[in-house]
């Protein structure tokens, strides 16, 4: 006899309105932010499951063949000769051998001497490190895993600001990219301020795939996180993820509830966005992927101990930069434009919400773009 | 609209429900009548609904169906619960509204009264009526367990609740467009910037603290600007009408020389992108005053309260019960932040949800607090909906509330520190607050005052939290200018209560405790009622030679034993912060004796307990106890009848430290009565013993003299003062004709001198 249970009604439950089953049949796991001292919460993105759904990590939560499967990732195939960047502040000294943990553990090709797929730079390109700081040290991690779970071929790039201020995380995107990044993922956000234009360039380089979280809530403090809110990068928001043997994909995906959605302050809808409840401004996100507490991904990082059950939309950021670096797409187009244009490579996510948004779809799921869900997840390669 | 969209806003009405427990849903009109009933689904679940008689309702799924997953939720008042192999069929095959149990109880299809669902069936070529019978259902649900996949049944395009005949109108489906909650939230409307900016009441660029909310709905924008302050900020908000609210500063919150304003633009209507600047140069100062102020220096505390309501219900500002937050928004002044002074800038009446706005003043003599603290006076300036134009107030004397209080500390052989404070509590209609200085008064006589330019709009309560003991709280009152109220707090050892429990607390949010927002403050439920076969007590300790005082926390370890016909037929151990408020006593379904027995000791005086041993009668045909309208039963669709227990209180003529001369004659004063608000008892008589060994020997039981005005009083000798002879315990049983009789027993009542 099956469970008898009453489901706890969320509204992003009753906009799914689906049989509850695998995964979204436990309550939501707890978690703790994982937040640098002296970090500005909002920017504070990235969780880890506590007690003991983080000690079971290694068995539990999705790993990188489930989301390779999930997403329809050619990830055995593509990727080989494109180089993905991490963008982090601080130095990581656990990084390597921490990446090296998680390719083993899920049968991805070693980064040896054979393969040289991990190298790290400083923000100025050298090899001198900034101080370390163990608390962005799971950042490293969830960059440089979940971009080797999209993109096992590609080379990893993993550049080292020298604090996590705004202006030296966008000269280390500078430095991504002179170095050669195909596709960059920066770790880290800041909450939208009147000055941020003043560091838009720093994150628009033609050619290079630029993705950033979407942030944390919809229209949180009534506004977005930079840098994903720039026009010049793909927003990654959220979802939860989870086997559903009766549906043909073999996958059920919905909005992540606590994903970041809405419009940006400051800056002006890019041209391959439709005029929304936004109106003239740009809308968050584009894209997105799994990054739900209750479909939480494995990452191995030593300085949370090993193993860990993480979310949060940085995850996913890092995600859509390892499809970008799979698909390893040679165009002048913006990154933007061509996802815009190929919504039948993605799954269109039409269950879930993010909030209360007076009717529009910033913030509830629906067929075609959302706020939340951007324009769906991958389905293969082709809109990346 | 598209679905998704409507959903989300049906999800704006939903109670949710948490695992496992059942959902209490509000009253859908009509209501269905009372009482518990069960009902089988479309699917073979069945569910039982008990319905309360002010038409709630609480759902559970019942374990003897085909099981599985549900979904339950809440909207327009009526509750669905969805098993999760109907849902991919919601709205495309099958009507919602099949599984409305709330509509399915109205229309009579309980299990109860019909056996079979009637359904309206349209095939794929024609449609029909007919009727799912209960008995057989489980195969329909698992029929569509097994053909999820696209939400379609063979042959079946739709199946729709066929409406009995006599039934009330069904009401539209949750999901289906245009009506009801789902289109109330409309097309997705245009999302623009709102901007704050300010200028300071000097004319200089202001620094914020303070909030924007959507009016409509604070979940859809509600925005803060923060200590200690911000310029200039924009946030991105859907279109609609907002409560822009500030302190404007002179500089930041933590510049103790910043000077602020209160700022309120009530009703900003946000169209297009918007920039609305709070000016602070147009407010006038709040400033309250006594016509004849004492000799001695005033200590004064200012502070605003201002409560913006949507018409959702949420809040943002200021509460008078969360006072504290003022300190944050800078509205408190007093000598410590630095705060010379409160503005504010007039405002018109609100015309959508709610804007409250209180000013408040206590000044002290002298000091602030201690024994040097002289009298206090407490002034509220309740105005309503609006900043007025003026908030100059000079308050006449002859307008002032007297308060004339005497507080006793609790007996003890050390010395004592004295009383902790004297509070008042203010209930307004949209919040309460104990504002105002009063901590750790010298204990004795002193006086103290109270305003309000509003009289008919506060209700005023009194406490005293003693040395040793628990905070003690009197009667909820309203108070007419120039009254003269007299207090006597703790004199006397403790005896149970016989105020009936007010049914609201004043308690702060710290802890997840209960009502923070009180919003009936008069409501009661009588002390110890019949109501059918349960005894429902809700017993409050602390009362002292006030028979209206109590206390509401139950610090202290007591214990309580029910004995029916003289066995034994309910107990509690000895239990810590523990009062029974309410217990449910089993009385029988006859006449019958009964006996409560109740231990109270105090986590400060743990050794002067107080035992009170009541037996009374009490039968089913006992008749129905005539209460005020703002005193109900514990259950108020219910009549009760009083259960008649007889309560004693003190009157001892001890001084401030409760004590009494040695060696002299002394005048052991009691009274007999009823619970609140019922009649007094008659005919009782008393006797008293006294006991100079903690209880180990009792002196022979002394009749007590009743007195033209009803108290009884027993003559005592004290012995000469001696170690082992300092502490007088007393013990008094008294009775009437109808078979009530109790006894008293205070340990360690007071201390000789």
């Amino acid at each position: 006899m099956r469970i008898q249970r009453i489901m706890m009604l969320t509204a992003v439950l009753l906009a799914a309105f689906t049989p509850m089953a695998g995964a979204t049949e436990q309550a939501t796991p707890s978690t703790r932010t994982i937040c640098p001292q002296d970090a500005d919460p909002a920017s504070c993105l990235l969780k880890v499951a506590t007690g003991d759904a983080g000690a079971k990590a290694a068995s539990g939560p999705l790993t990188a063949g489930d989301l390779q499967e999930a997403y329809r990732l050619p990830a055995d195939l593509l990727g080989g000769g494109q180089t993905v960047a991490v963008v982090v502040p601080y130095d990581i000294p656990s990084a390597e051998q921490d990446l090296a943990t998680y390719r083993a553990a899920n049968g991805l090709p070693a980064c040896d001497e054979v393969f040289t797929c991990f190298r790290k730079v400083n923000q100025r390109g050298g090899d001198t490190p900034p101080p370390s700081s163990p608390s962005y040290a799971p950042h490293a991690a969830a960059g440089l895993d979940l971009t080797s779970a999209a993109c096992p071929n590609c080379r990893l790039l993993l550049v080292q600001a020298d604090d996590p201020t705004f202006a030296n995380m966008g000269l280390a995107v500078d430095q991504a990219v002179a170095q050669g990044a195909d596709a960059v993922v920066v770790m880290w956000g800041f909450t939208e301020s009147a000055d941020q234009a003043a560091q838009a360039a720093h994150f628009d380089h033609p050619g290079v795939t630029i993705t950033s979280a979407a942030g944390t809530g919809f229209n949180t403090d009534g506004r977005q996180t930079v840098p994903s809110a720039f026009a010049s990068v793909i927003a990654v928001g959220g979802t939860e993820l989870f086997r559903d043997p009766a549906v043909p994909r073999g996958w059920r995906e919905n909005v992540w509830r606590d994903t970041g959605s809405g419009c940006s302050l400051y800056v002006a809808r890019p041209a391959w966005q439709r005029a929304g409840a936004c109106g003239g401004r740009r809308t968050v996100a584009d894209v997105s992927a799994v990054s739900s507490s209750s479909t939480p991904v494995q990452i191995y990082s030593s300085a949370l101990g090993g193993w860990a059950a993480a979310s949060g939309t940085p995850l996913a950021a890092a995600f859509i930069a390892g499809v970008y670096g799979l698909a390893g797409t040679d165009s002048t187009a913006p990154a933007g434009k061509r996802l815009y244009a190929r919504a039948r490579y993605l799954h269109d996510i039409t269950g879930g919400a993010n909030g209360v948004c007076a009717g529009s779809n910033l913030c509830a799921a629906g067929q075609g773009y959302d706020g939340p869900s951007g324009m769906g997840t991958p389905d293969g390669t082709g809109a990346f | 609209m598209k679905l998704s969209a409507m959903l989300l806003a049906g999800a704006l009405l939903v109670a949710a429900t948490t695992a496992g427990t059942p959902a209490v849903a509000a009253p859908a009109a009509p209501a269905a009548q009372p009482g518990h009933r069960t009902l089988t689904l479309l699917t073979g679940d069945r569910v039982g609904v008990e319905t309360a008689a002010d038409g709630t309702q609480r759902v559970d799924v019942l374990p003897d169906g085909p099981g599985g997953t549900f979904s339950q939720f809440t909207i327009g008042g009526d509750t669905y619960v969805i098993p999760s192999e109907a849902v991919p069929y919601l709205d495309k095959t099958i009507d919602t509204r099949l599984f409305n149990v709330s509509y399915l109880l109205r229309a009579k299809l309980d299990d109860a009264r019909s056996t079979a669902l009637p359904i309206k069936m349209t095939g794929t070529k024609a449609a029909t009526r007919a009727p799912v019978t209960k008995k057989n259902a489980s195969a329909l649900g698992r029929l569509m367990a097994g053909r999820s996949r696209g939400g379609v049944l063979p042959g079946v395009e739709r199946i729709e609740l066929a409406v009995p005949k006599g039934a009330p109108a069904p009401p539209p489906s949750p999901l289906a467009g245009g009506t009801g909650a789902v289109a109330s939230a409309g097309k997705g409307v245009r999302f623009h910037m709102l901007t704050i900016d300010s200028v300071a009441r000097d004319g200089t660029p202001g620094v914020m603290i303070g909030a924007v909310t959507n009016v409509a709905d604070g979940r859809l924008a509600n925005f803060a600007v923060t200590y200690p302050g911000e310029g200039r900020k924009s946030f991105m908000v859907p279109e609609g009408t907002y409560s822009v609210m500030a302190s404007v500063l002179t500089g930041p919150a933590d510049d103790l020389g910043s000077q602020m304003a209160l700022v309120t633009q009530p009703e900003v209507r946000v169209t297009g992108d918007t920039t609305v600047v709070l000016d602070a140069r147009g407010a006038v100062p709040y400033r309250a005053t006594l016509e004849t102020p004492p000799a001695r220096e005033l200590q004064r505390l200012d502070a605003f309260t201002f409560v913006r309501t949507t018409t959702a219900g949420d809040q943002a500002g200021v509460t008078p019960a969360n006072l504290i937050l003022g300190l944050t928004w800078k509205t408190i002044s007093y000598p410590p932040n630095g705060n010379p002074g409160l503005y504010a800038t007039p405002t018109k009446p609100v015309t959508k949800g709610r804007f409250d706005f209180l000013a408040m003043s206590s000044l002290a003599e002298g000091a602030v607090s201690g024994p040097q603290m002289g009298a206090t006076y407490r002034l509220l300036f309740p105005y309503g909906g609006a900043v007025p134009a003026s908030m100059t107030h000079t308050v006449k004397a002859s307008d002032l509330v007297t308060v004339r209080s005497a507080l006793h500390d609790e007996p003890s052989d050390d010395p004592s520190t004295g009383p902790i404070n004297l509070v008042t509590y203010a209930y307004l209609p949209w919040g309460w607050t104990d504002f105002g200085y009063g901590g750790s008064p010298a204990n004795g006589e002193r006086v103290d005052y109270l305003y309000s330019s509003r009289p008919d709009q506060v209700i005023w309560q009194s406490a005293a939290g003693p040395d040793r003991g628990e905070r003690v709280l009197g009667p909820r009152r309203r108070l007419q200018p120039g009254q003269l109220v007299r207090e006597e707090w703790n004199r006397g050892p403790d005896v149970p209560s016989l105020a009936a429990t007010y049914v609201q607390r004043p308690q702060r949010g710290i802890m997840a405790t209960p009502d923070t927002k009180v919003d009936a403050p008069l409501r009661q439920v009588c002390v110890a009622c019949r109501q059918g076969d349960l005894g429902m007590v809700y017993l409050q300790s602390s009362g002292d030679s006030d028979p209206l005082h109590f206390t509401e926390l139950g610090w202290k370890t007591t214990k309580l034993a029910f004995y029916r016909d003289g066995r034994a037929a309910f107990g509690i151990g000895e239990q810590d912060a523990f009062a029974p408020s309410p217990e449910s006593l089993p009385l029988l379904p006859r006449p019958a004796g009964y006996r409560l027995t109740w231990t109270t000791t105090g986590d400060g005086a743990p050794d002067s307990p107080s035992t009170t041993d009541w037996t009374f009668r009490s039968g089913p045909q006992d008749g129905a106890a005539t209460l005020p309208g703002d005193v109900q039963c514990a259950d108020p669709s219910q009549p009760c009848s009083f259960l008649p227990l007889l309560f004693l209180h003190w009157d001892l003529a001890l001084d401030h430290e409760s004590r009494a001369r040695a060696g002299q004659s002394f005048d052991v004063g009691f009274r007999v009565s009823h619970q609140q608000f019922q009649a007094a008892p008659t005919g009782v008589t008393a006797t008293a013993e006294v006991s100079y060994d903690d209880g180990a020997t009792w002196s022979a039981p002394a009749a007590a003299t009743r007195g033209a005005d009803g108290a009884f009083t027993v003559t005592i000798t004290h012995p000469d003062y001696t170690e082992a002879s300092r502490w007088v315990s007393l013990r008094v049983k008294a009775s009437d004709p109808g078979g009530s009789t109790v006894t008293q027993t205070n340990i360690r009542a007071y201390r000789l001198s």
